[in-house]
């Protein structure tokens, strides 16, 4: 009986072992998931399409709906709401399916933009499209550096650009985003030739020639430290290449099986069919696409930043800020929000003797995003409205007077044709020499508006 | 894979103006006739963008990526649906997508850009005839 026991227990550890034992499953390729996508995608839509017909009284004869054209809509839309609401479809994009996706190397590369505004010859060799603009962006500001000057010139430097560039493979943008996203935290600026009031160096406005203009040399470097509101980042990946490719997926694959002829129909009736769908599918789409845009744009980001201001002429006066800089879409709008702490050495302003001043300058703005596409397609009304402060630290110590300063404002930015868009804004403040930029003056309040972009409406192409 | 340069003629016959009803637009819906014995190549040309565009045909998915691709169709005898599908959401987006037949020159079947303010989405479709 023993033996017959243990007999029987090794037969079936033997059964066990060699029938039993789980295959290690092979992490399928890109081609064999999009195979099994479409497999999928074809046996959910026929069970899903004939479920909505059966529901609203209609027949699906060999894929074929059949019935009025409004009935058919609401079929349509029945069978896609289920589709969309299947997780099945979403669960074959894995991880290592979506990174195949964002490593694929590009086939060419072609420059076709340095985003230099004006004609700087020293941008002219950039090899790369995607990497150029931010290698070295070299522009002659011609509109307002620093709201005084017509002739500076800023080169911006990206830490992404400068390690990118030496990458032997040729790669999309996203793959150069995601690969240093390290060094994509940091950027920086150089201005040179720039015309700086002295009253944005010293901090004083209260001073007779606080409006002279100074011949400056300015930079700064800012380092991203939390969030990030790029498209291109790995923390949107899941948003933009897993769930907004299944959309386009989902769209383009169904619309083949849709448009399919079936035996004995003529063309024109499975044409039908589809223009039907790819309305659905379109406004679908478009629906996904702005709600990517939407949670990447309310997603919170907080940066660093460090500048200098020197002098080219003069001794003294420079000046060094730090600044924290956040945004945070709420709602409909956005809040953005600095604290800047700055100090400028070596000011004299007629005192015996040279003294420093400390500057701590809290700001905020709310800018709402109002009446989409109403004046120019895919434009908004934007409105803004905010505040700032500004408190000398250690005033007692300093040999001239100081006071504190305040302004709010509102600002309307009204979109024309051509990318221009209308500024108008009111400020209040305390300091009536801040007001010195404003078109209009009453009191301590200043109206400003610009109607140059007007005449873009004009220019022919715009 | 690798793709050749092709010179780009006029698009595809398509309605140059929006008929009302679906009849109406079916009947606009471009026609890739394909003689028998010649390739017809898919050609995608993209700028940035981080969601995947897809091209498929008959029910398969013929291309899908985030940067330019070309590739063969393996076409059936028939009328088939061949269907694309654009999302973006980076700055300075663009796409054309077009075919080629036998290695001729590239016939563009639709060319969106941020540049021409066009929809940031677009789905698409061509009927295929072999």
């Amino acid at each position: 009986m023993i033996r017959r026991c243990w007999v029987a227990l090794f037969v079936v550890s033997v059964a066990l072992l060699s029938s039993g034992t789980p295959a290690v499953a092979q992490p399928m390729s890109r081609a064999q998931v999009d195979e099994a996508f479409d497999k999928r995608l074809g046996e959910l839509w026929t069970r899903f399409l004939a479920a909505a017909a059966r529901e609203a009284g209609l027949t699906v004869t060999d894929g074929r709906l059949s019935g009025p054209r409004d009935a058919k809509v609401a079929v349509y839309t029945t069978a896609l709401d289920r589709l969309q609401a299947d997780p099945e479809l979403l669960r074959l994009f894995t991880p290592a399916y979506v990174q195949s996706l964002i490593d694929e190397q590009v086939e060419s590369r072609v420059p076709t933009s340095v985003n230099a505004t004006s004609t700087n010859p020293a941008t002219g060799g950039l090899p790369e499209k995607s990497g150029a603009t931010s290698l070295a962006a070299l522009a002659a500001d011609l509109s307002s550096l620093a709201s005084a000057d017509k002739t500076a010139v800023s080169l911006s430097i990206s830490a992404l650009a400068l390690v990118s560039a030496k990458d032997p493979e040729i790669y999309s943008a996203i793959t150069s985003y995601q690969r240093h996203s390290l060094a994509r935290r940091f950027s920086g600026t150089v201005v040179f030739g720039a015309r700086i009031p002295e009253a944005e160096i010293t901090g004083f406005s209260g001073m007779p020639e606080f409006d002279t203009l100074l011949d400056a040399f300015g930079w700064d470097v800012k380092a991203r430290v939390w969030g990030d509101k790029d498209p291109r980042s790995d923390r949107w990946s899941d948003d933009t290449v897993r769930r907004g490719g299944l959309l386009t997926h989902i769209s383009s694959v169904l619309l083949t099986i849709v448009g399919r002829p079936r035996p004995g129909e003529p063309p024109q009736q499975a044409l039908e069919d589809a223009v039907i769908v790819q309305s659905l599918l379109a406004k679908r789409l478009g629906e996904g696409i702005a709600a990517i845009k939407s949670k990447i744009a309310k997603a919170p980001q907080l940066s660093l930043k460090a500048a200098g201001t020197h002098l080219t002429k003069e001794r003294g006066r420079n000046r060094y800020a730090f600044v924290a800089l956040f945004d945070v879409g709420v709602g409909p709008s956005d809040l953005t929000a600095n604290v800047q702490y700055a100090l400028t050495d070596d000011i004299q302003l007629g005192a015996d003797q040279l003294f420093k001043t400390k500057i701590w300058t809290v700001s905020g703005a709310v800018t709402s995003h109002l009446a989409p596409g109403a004046i120019i397609r895919g434009r908004t009304i934007d409105w803004s409205v905010g505040g700032s402060v500004a408190v000398f630290a250690d005033k007692a110590s300093m040999p001239v007077p100081a006071e504190n300063t305040w302004k709010i404002f509102t600002s309307v930015d009204v979109p024309v044709g051509g990318g221009g868009k209308i500024p108008v804004s009111i400020v209040y403040t305390n300091d009536p020499n801040a007001l010195t930029k404003e078109k209009f003056i009453r009191g301590q309040i200043g109206l400003s508006y610009d109607f140059s972009a007007l005449k873009q409406l004009f220019t022919p192409g715009s | 894979m690798a793709k050749k340069k092709r010179s780009r003629t006029h698009t595809t016959r398509q309605a140059t103006t929006m008929p009302a009803g679906e009849a109406a637009l079916a009947a606009a819906v471009p026609v890739i006739d394909v003689p028998a014995g010649t390739t017809l190549e898919v050609i995608v040309d993209v700028g940035p963008m981080v969601i995947p565009y897809t091209v498929a045909y008959d029910g398969r998915t013929i291309i899908k990526s985030l940067v330019d691709r070309s590739e063969p169709v393996n076409v059936r005898t028939g009328d088939f649906i061949l269907a694309w599908a654009f999302g973006h959401s980076v700055k300075e987006w663009s796409h054309s997508i077009g075919y080629s037949l036998g290695g001729g020159p590239m016939q563009v079947l639709e060319q969106r850009s941020e540049a021409n303010k066009d929809p940031d989405h677009s789905v698409g479709f061509a009927l295929v005839r072999a």
